[in-house]
């Protein structure tokens, strides 16, 4: 038999209530009056007729319960009646009330906070198209992770593996606008950049090729421009050099890009300008020493191609460049997913707090389970009473779960301001960055855009 | 009242089935349409007609309307559904099968076993 009839019966007698009622009393008023009419054709004076029929008539009111019964609303209303009794119940313990939904909102907020967290930083994924084909490669070793700008444009020029490999840095400048002076994030970012980010403004353009541009972030757009959409194509001057503003990028356009080390100064920032970088190649300078730019790089593998295949690439590449460029620090390529990088050693720490708030959860729950032992026993006698007078085992039952389900809903609502009001205030709480600077295993490397810091002119002469 | 025969269990249903398939009734016509057609053996306790009614209902068997009885009182009449057609035709199926069983063992004389 299909189930509708009996659902929308069901729904009547719960949200119609009323007018079912009605309509019974109606019915069974005309009900009565057929039959008292039928009684007094038969000869019967009205009066008897009508209490005749009232007597064979029986009981309506049970049949009204009854027919609320058969459409299976009454337990609906069984609940409403242990809702209302178990808020009075929670009224009447405020003290009571009160430690349990303080510990229940510590617990449940610290994991819910915690969760977020990790949530954030290990499971959600990077902002690039195909995020497990983002790479982060260095090759100088000892302090520092970048490349050399003589290794990233031989790359640039030969590696086969790579969709794209985007030289990058970050900086602090400040952008005169016409009527203003703003200091900004500034990500210098070379040209494959726009791909590998699959960038997409959604005011003016992108750079093209390796013309001298700055993209604006959405939240730079509007805090420094006012959200002015006349923006694109006008000039700013940063660092005393006219650049145009070729675009606005959209507000989802948050790609990671690795963090500034800890000892070049600059703190965690969101990026406000992205602007073209163009790698430039080595410079002798007049003591002959050779300058040359060190750069972070990421790079976008092809389709297919592993992490093997393109580490031997750039391998024959390198050694390639240094036969005829000799370099004289000595470095080893690395690579690994840009990810892994970005939130690689705030994985442990992260976990161990999780698994700290998992154990002060358990004994949150514990106290709660302490506290409603207790008050259990100071209600024994009201469960003797409600028994004596004829509630079942599994209605007194029930009205303790709906009582504590209240209390653990209550705890949960506050549980969750709490883990919102935390996150907040994650800067203090420490989010990745602080674990991960906080974290052992990084030393903080020297690291500076321009690598000028060659003390010894004869090691870095080229041959 | 002439001679009634009680009701065995589980007949009401069958019988408001059966009569409200004959034509859409409301619920005290649906007593008088059992008393007539039994010629009065039939007796349907008014106390016990509006729940099985309701069950009835809910069970999506019979479905209800407003309307005008033969005296000119709006009425509630119940007619039978789709399902419930069904339902009165495997219940007549079953009850034609167990009164012939009943009737068998009864006519039974003490030759036959």
């Amino acid at each position: 038999m299909s189930p509708l009839p009996r659902i929308r019966s069901f729904l009547s007698a719960l949200f119609r209530r009323r007018q079912l009622e009605r309509d019974m009393e109606a019915e069974w008023r005309a009900h009565l009056e057929a039959h008292v009419e039928v009684l007094v054709n038969a000869g019967m004076s009205r009066v008897d007729a009508m209490r005749r029929a009232r007597m064979d008539f029986g009981d309506p009111l049970r049949w009204k319960e009854q027919a609320f019964e058969v459409r299976g609303v009454e337990w609906v209303n069984d609940l409403g009646a242990d809702v209302r009794h178990g808020v009075r119940q929670m009224r009447r313990a405020p003290v009571f009330t009160a430690a349990v939904l303080v510990t229940l909102a510590a617990g449940i907020g610290l994991n819910t906070a915690v969760f977020s967290v990790i949530d954030a930083v290990l499971v959600r994924s990077l902002s690039y198209p195909d995020p497990e084909r983002v790479l982060w490669i260095t090759t100088i070793e000892r302090d520092q992770e970048v490349v050399n700008a003589v290794d990233f444009l031989a790359w640039k020029e030969q590696a086969t593996s790579f969709d794209g490999l985007v030289a990058f840095d970050l900086a602090n400048h400040a952008i005169y606008t016409a009527d203003n002076v703003v200091q900004s994030r500034v990500a210098w970012v070379s040209e494959d950049f726009w791909t590998v980010s699959d960038a997409r403004p959604m005011l003016g353009r992108l750079p093209l090729g390796r013309e001298d541009a700055v993209l604006l972030s959405y939240p730079f757009f509007v805090s420094a421009f006012r959200a002015d959409p006349e923006v694109a194509g006008r000039a700013v001057r940063i660092n005393g050099r006219q650049v145009t503003i070729a675009g606005v990028l959209p507000p989802d356009f948050r790609p990671q890009l690795t963090k500034p080390f800890a000892s070049s100064g600059l703190p965690e920032k969101a990026i406000d300008v992205y602007r073209t970088f163009t790698v430039p190649p080595p410079t002798k300078a007049p003591n002959g020493a050779t300058v040359t730019w060190l750069v972070s790089v990421i790079g976008k593998l092809k389709a297919g191609v592993s992490v093997e295949r393109a580490r031997a690439d750039l391998e024959a590449i390198r050694r390639r460049t240094k036969a005829a460029n000799p370099m004289p620090l000595p470095s080893t390529l690395r690579m690994m997913p840009l990810k892994e990088r970005i939130v690689g050693d705030a994985t442990r720490p992260l976990i161990v707090l999780l698994a700290a708030a998992g154990f002060v959860f358990l004994i949150a729950c514990a106290n709660v389970a302490h506290l409603f032992l207790v008050r259990a026993s100071a209600r024994r006698s009201e469960v003797a009473i409600r028994a004596s007078i004829g509630a079942g085992r599994w209605r007194l039952a029930r009205q303790f779960f709906i009582e504590s389900g209240l209390i653990a809903a209550a705890g949960a609502v506050a549980g969750l301001v709490v883990a919102r009001w935390s996150l907040a205030t994650r800067p203090a709480f420490g989010g990745c960055d602080a674990l991960r600077t906080a974290g052992p295993g990084r030393r903080p490397g020297r690291w500076s855009r321009l690598s000028l810091h060659l003390p010894e002119p004869a090691r870095h002469r080229a041959a | 009242m002439a001679t009634t025969t009680e009701l065995l269990q589980g007949t009401l249903d069958l019988l408001i089935l059966k009569a409200v398939s004959l034509r859409p009734e409301h619920g005290y016509g649906i007593l008088l349409r059992i008393q007539q057609i039994s010629r009065d053996a039939l007796q349907i306790q008014q106390g016990s007609l509006y729940p099985a009614l309701y069950r009835l209902e809910h069970q999506g068997v019979i479905e209800s309307d407003w309307g005008e009885s033969e005296n000119k009182r709006r009425a509630k009449f119940y007619r039978l559904t789709t399902a419930g057609r069904r339902r009165l035709r495997d219940e007549t199926a079953y009850w034609k099968r167990f009164s012939e069983a009943i009737g068998l063992v009864l006519a039974a004389a003490p030759e036959d076993v």
